[in-house]
């Protein structure tokens, strides 16, 4: 009986299997195979310069990668970036989502207007950028000087620690909006009865934002948590346009490492080793975020 | 009903997920693929002809190479898809089309890649293919650059270099008949510009962390008199001479005479202040004396003159080699014909209109010294001076990598994160060390 109702069910739902097969196999082509193929070419030597060590390399790569100064450069680099993107953007995104929640006139326009940035291309903002951060013709030293506050134009991509801030800032004002809006769809679901009984009770605005509003909102932070990490960690085109990872590899993230490594060393064996080390981080950090998640 | 919908719905699944992928458009200013289509079929072997070449090339040069594959179609009836690409993307696209196995006959070199696609196998010799009466045709140093000892992977077919070129209404309103020959008159020169008012800076350098700079630095290395590699294959490039070389550019930068924010600037960016008249001097490619000029481009347009680089002390001129070449790759099946295709590109009717149509410095000799063009260009005579002074980069095989260590260490000591001995010291240190 159970294994006709079995057949029964495993019937209808083939055609669902039949339907998502081709889409499957779009996936497998184009996530699954480079995944495990550059998992395999990470225990071999592939350097295409120096061919006579070609082979099996075990786990020498991944040791020489752990050991090596540049790839824990990258590693503070990246970090760096992804704890500023992700203070700056959380407390900005929390601060705007409030205020688009509360009712006032035009906010449905204002709701809209604030997705325009989203909807820049990652290329396009960062040249966007480029100009404006222009030492000599940059939008940005002309205001400044105009307002009288610096004397002489600042060279913001000139130096490794303004450039970080710099290439954070570019980063915020295209990904703010994505924040924002999760932010906001989370606030709607906060009950409006616990608000009411707070204000009642004499709660102020932030009593009522740290006891009512935030806890309930921990399962739609840390998801945002969760996307926000993975997607910093992966930043690579902004850095590319702005600064090339200089100066003095102030800004040379992990991603823009490994490119460079792979394709500008021509060292593929290395190369797959530090995507495989990247993908072991993003994975762990995703794995303590989802126990966080799960506790919560 | 709801089933047909639903195969619908992932059949169009299905094309978008596929459609996510590589569309074909590369680089930050890629283009598509062009194809070459003009004249009738000429005569030739039908049989052993490929049924077309595939090559790669800058957006820079694309008009100068179709132009050459329309001369090779209508002499061979092969035709030649043209990948172009940013400058910046060729050498990835190269490498992943030739080791990933897409079909690639015709490279482009740039004149620090020899080293490397030797290395790898990319690119094969090009000795068998050509008599050394063809190859005495061309400027010598570029023929060197292209090659790794006695092979020589590339054929040149343009020259380049890095010229000075300079504002010569802001010279002569300061009192200068004649550009500086030296950078400390340079820098004399333009601190007198500034305090008369004439300009903002005297100059605006290439500083950014990139290859750019390795060139000016090239450049200043042996204008102060030093090297790269002495004849022992020892680098020693942390010697006075380099060391008063990067110093030149520091203490320009600090002192102002050159453009503080030159630290973010690329080769193209320290453009942007001499268009504009802020700067007098600016060191850049052959392009530039175009482009300058051009006052759809530049508010300094009519008053660009162009200079020899300037060199230090003894040493008169001192400048860095560019342009380019193109190479067969080892997996090319047909090597004879893009040979023919080589050969086009140096002949010297297309060679006359590498620089009438496209503006490109060529690589035959006896173009540069025809009379005929020399008199449309008096310019060229001054710039083809230049050749007699000019220094390649090192040849490595890892040369990417170590440039790519080059520059981080200079770029530390621009920022004023160690000194210049310091900096030069390192990146000796670990040049002898893995790049020997």
């Amino acid at each position: 009986m159970k294994r006709m109702v079995d057949n029964k069910k495993f019937n209808r739902q083939m055609p669902a299997y039949k339907l998502i097969c081709p889409a499957m196999l779009v996936i497998f082509a184009l996530n699954i195979y480079p995944l495990l193929n550059t998992f395999v070419i990470s225990f071999q030597w592939k350097n295409m310069l120096d061919a006579s060590k070609n082979g099996f390399a075990g786990l020498e790569q991944y040791i020489s990668v752990l050991t090596n100064s540049e790839f824990w450069n990258s590693v503070k680099v990246t970090g760096q970036f992804v704890i500023m993107s992700l203070t700056i953007q959380s407390f900005f995104g929390m601060l705007i989502a409030l205020l688009l929640n509360q009712n006032f006139k035009g906010r449905r326009f204002v709701r809209g207007a604030i997705l325009a940035p989203w909807a820049v291309p990652t290329l396009v903002n960062a040249v966007l950028w480029g100009w404006m951060l222009n030492a000599n013709y940059g939008l940005i030293n002309r205001l400044l000087m105009q307002w009288g506050r610096i004397s002489e134009p600042v060279a913001w991509l000139g130096d490794a620690k303004i450039a970080m801030i710099m290439i954070v800032l570019a980063d915020t004002w295209r990904m703010l909006p994505l924040t924002v809006l999760m932010f906001l769809s989370g606030l709607q679901s906060v009950s409006a009865v616990s608000l009411e009984a707070g204000k009642i009770d004499g709660a102020n605005v932030f009593q009522r934002f740290f006891h009512i509003i935030l806890p309930q909102m921990k399962p739609i932070i840390l998801v945002v948590l969760i996307m926000r990490t993975t997607q910093t960690m992966k930043v690579f085109d902004i850095v590319y346009m702005l600064t090339n990872g200089g100066p003095a590899n102030g800004t040379m993230v992990i991603s823009f490492y490994t490119y460079y490594t792979t394709f500008k060393s021509l060292n593929f064996g290395l190369g797959a080793t530090l995507s495989i080390v990247i993908a072991g981080i993003i994975f762990l950090i995703t794995l303590l975020y989802l126990r966080i998640l799960k506790e919560a | 009903m709801k089933r047909k919908l639903a195969l619908l719905m992932a059949l169009a699944l299905t094309v978008s997920l596929a459609a996510c992928g590589n569309s074909g458009k590369e680089g930050k200013a890629g283009k598509e693929t062009t194809d070459s289509k003009a004249g009738t079929e000429a005569e030739g072997k039908a049989e052993d002809k490929p049924e077309k070449l595939v090559m790669v090339t800058t957006t820079d040069h694309e008009d100068l190479y179709s132009y050459v594959a329309d001369e090779f179609y209508e002499k061979y009836g092969i035709d030649v898809d043209i990948i172009s690409l940013a400058y910046a993307d060729v050498h990835d696209k190269e490498v992943t089309m030739a080791l990933g196995g897409s079909q690639l006959d015709i490279l482009t070199v740039d004149t620090v890649w020899p080293g490397e696609f030797a290395k790898s196998g990319i690119a094969r010799p090009l000795n068998e293919y050509f008599t050394e009466e063809e190859i005495a045709q061309l400027y010598p140093a570029f023929v060197d650059e292209m090659s790794v000892g006695d092979d020589i992977y590339a054929i040149p077919t343009m020259t380049e270099g890095k010229w000075l070129f300079y504002n010569k209404e802001m010279l002569e309103e300061a009192g200068y008949s004649a550009p500086p020959s030296t950078y400390d008159e340079m820098l004399e020169m333009s601190r007198n510009m500034m305090d008369k008012g004439i300009c903002k800076h005297g100059t605006a350098w290439a500083a950014s962390q990139a290859e750019g700079f390795v060139c000016d630095f090239n450049a200043a290395l042996y204008a102060y008199g030093g090297e790269w590699i002495n004849e022992n294959g020892d680098f020693v490039f942390n010697s006075k001479a380099g060391v008063d070389a990067l110093n030149m550019f520091i203490n320009s930068m600090k002192d102002n005479t050159a453009d503080p924010a030159s630290v973010s600037y690329s080769d193209r960016d320290n453009l942007d202040p001499f268009m504009a008249g802020d700067t007098a001097f600016v060191t850049c490619w052959s392009y530039a004396y175009d482009f300058t000029n051009d006052p759809a481009n530049s508010s300094v347009a009519g008053k660009v003159e162009v200079a020899i680089a300037p060199g230090q002390g003894e040493v008169e001129y001192s400048a860095t080699t560019g342009g380019g070449g193109l190479g067969i790759t080892s997996s090319c099946k047909y090597p004879e014909w893009a040979v023919e295709f080589i050969k086009i590109a140096i002949s010297y009717e297309v060679q006359k209109d590498v620089l009438d149509k496209f503006g490109n410095m060529p690589i035959l000799k006896r173009v540069l010294e025809d009379p005929e063009i020399l008199k449309d260009n008096p310019e060229f005579e001054i710039m083809a001076k230049q050749f007699d002074y000019a220094h390649g980069r090192p040849t490595i095989a890892d040369y990417s990598s170590w440039s790519k260590m080059l520059q981080l260490n200079l770029s530390k000591a621009l920022a004023g994160e160690v000194t210049a001995q310091e900096a030069l010291d390192e990146a000796v240190r670990i040049s002898n060390q893995e790049y020997k």
